[in-house]
């Protein structure tokens, strides 16, 4: 077969995908005062510097801190909103989905500057409402992501606990969330890395109070960045992989969200 | 006990995105027909001179037919650079293979797009990774303009949002029958011929559907044409962007988005319906 060609160009592929990676995770540990390539000595000051940067360690902050709960609200309406509609027979769950679904097909921009009108007017341009604004981010890739776990599952187990007198709390508790634990943790994990790298909308709607930390680069890289910068994104790029790999044996739940 | 109806289950998730994104998306449809003050910012009476501005003045057209043309691109370099990862990935023996392959797949989707941005800048920059690579080998006699340019920003789009291509395909190859590839060769179609007949045809859905994905996140952003194009790549996104948070002239901005949002959603929907008519027709033999 033409299978050695193939596998030649996609090899090639998966390494123009690290190229970057391995480009500012050098620059990271420049010696020098600017980003060069190649990247001159070794040293980590950077990385003290980065540490030592005000802005980039509150940025960091409210990324995490925001990601954190918004994920967990939206873990929370997703897997409620999802069992509703995995239920057979749940009525309107066609204009239900689609509108879950809706956000996804709206420009990035537009999003962004819809919440910029309205948050301006509420007064939520703050950590709150990064907080609101990435729960609507994330919501669809939750709730379809418990969605795949849940359809296909025998429902037998459930309606036994219920029939032996198990509340409908106790059912979802000790018999279905065991079942779609890997869903709601695929939705979870996705959810969080779509929060914490976000750009387009979270740089409408923060002040600089209350940038996280892809603004406070965005905002770094108006002027000739030092080379802190790179050891900044460097931390993203290695708490992304990280997470992505705790996932990995969830793969065909995580690919199902790419549709 | 009471019994509650379980829709009940759904409230909750419907009322945020009515009231934190589709109440919102509706202030922008409101606030594209509004007339404002230059000078003092205020809104007064209700106007289509936006749109007309929008529709007619060659400054935004312009804006509106390089969005347009750049999402093309990128959407079908997308499909002829991904196209061999895809293969590669469906047709992955270990399922621990497949895992580590999509995952690889979803490192330019997950990191943040500044970041993308960012090492871009390093590899495109005059005295970059690719200026350096091409003077080593005599390629260059100086620095080639790769910053700044279009060319830089379907670079780096096809980079952020061509895994969603590959991964679709990836899907669409993995659906096909190993019997119909064996009967291909049992027939005597040979490795080309039976990529050609069989697996490139069965696959188009996820080209389509992949396609349609990257189409409309290239045509919609904003942080890569920011960072990557500077003040040369002037597309819809961007101008949006300075509307909204440089110049404060949300009517524009307002219409501006409204604008992309109808364009992207008549490209998207009439290319799926053409395409899908026409794949209909090639399969029955017209």
């Amino acid at each position: 077969m033409k299978a050695s060609v193939n596998s030649v160009l996609a090899h090639a592929t998966y390494a123009i995908i690290v190229l970057p990676v391995v480009m500012v995770i050098g620059a990271s540990f420049s010696a020098a005062r600017y980003i060069t390539f190649p990247p001159v000595g070794l040293s980590f000051k950077w990385y003290e510097a980065a540490v030592a940067d005000g802005a980039l360690m509150s940025g960091l902050w409210i990324s995490v801190s925001v990601a954190v709960t918004s994920v967990l609200v939206g873990v929370t309406l997703g897997t409620m909103a999802a069992l509703y509609l995995a239920r057979p027979g749940a009525t309107g769950r066609r204009s239900l989905e689609t509108f879950f679904l809706a956000p996804l097909n709206v420009p990035a921009v537009m999003t962004a500057f819809a919440l910029l009108l309205a948050f301006t007017e509420w007064k939520l341009i703050s950590w709150r409402g990064l907080v609101i604004a990435h729960v609507v981010l994330t919501l669809p890739y939750i709730i379809r992501s418990v969605l795949v776990s849940l359809t296909g599952l025998d429902r037998a187990a459930q309606r036994a606990a219920a029939v032996l007198g198990a509340t409908p709390l106790r059912v979802f508790w000790h018999v279905t969330l065991p079942l779609i634990r890997p869903g709601v943790l695929a939705g979870a994990t996705f959810a969080f890395l779509i929060s914490f790298n976000n750009v387009p909308v979270s740089i409408f709607i923060s002040s600089p109070g209350s940038a996280p930390l892809p603004v406070v680069i965005f905002n770094k890289m108006q002027a000739l960045p030092e080379p802190s910068v790179a050891a900044a994104a460097t931390l993203t790029i290695v708490a992304t992989i990280a997470v992505m790999l705790v996932l990995e044996r969830k793969f065909s739940i995580y690919r199902s969200l790419f549709r | 006990m009471k019994v509650r109806s379980p829709a009940v289950l759904a409230m909750p998730a419907v009322t945020w995105l009515a009231v934190a994104w589709a109440w919102p998306l509706l202030l922008v449809f409101a606030m594209s027909l509004r007339n404002m003050d230059p000078v003092t910012f205020e809104l007064t009476g209700v106007t289509l001179e936006h749109f007309r501005e929008v529709l007619t003045d060659p400054f935004y057209l312009d804006a509106l037919w390089r969005s347009i043309r750049i999402a093309t691109i990128v959407t079908v370099l997308s499909a002829v650079l991904g196209y061999p990862a895809a293969l590669h990935v469906a047709t992955a023996k270990s399922p621990r293979a497949r895992a580590i392959y999509t995952l690889l797949l979803l490192v330019p989707i997950m990191i943040s797009l500044i970041v993308t941005a960012f090492a871009w800048i390093l590899i495109l920059g005059p005295s970059g990774f690719l200026n350096q690579l091409l003077a080593l080998l005599h390629l260059t006699s100086g620095p080639v303009q790769l910053l700044n340019s279009e060319a830089g920003v379907i670079t780096v789009l096809v980079y952020s949002f061509g895994p969603y291509m590959v991964l679709n395909i990836a899907t669409a190859i993995e659906k096909i029958e190993p019997e119909v590839l064996r009967a291909a060769a049992v027939h005597g179609a040979g490795p080309w011929r039976s990529f050609l007949r069989v697996t490139l045809p069965l696959s188009f859905p996820g080209i389509l559907s992949g396609g349609l994905i990257v189409f409309s996140l290239s045509a919609a952003a904003f942080v890569t044409p920011y960072v990557i194009g500077g003040s040369r790549v002037k597309v819809v996104p961007l101008q949006v962007y300075n509307a909204a948070v440089t110049t404060f002239d949300w009517p524009l901005a307002a219409t501006l988005s409204v604008v992309l949002f109808a364009v992207s959603l008549v490209v998207t929907s009439s290319i799926a319906r053409f395409t899908e008519q026409r794949f209909a027709a090639w399969l029955r033999g017209a």
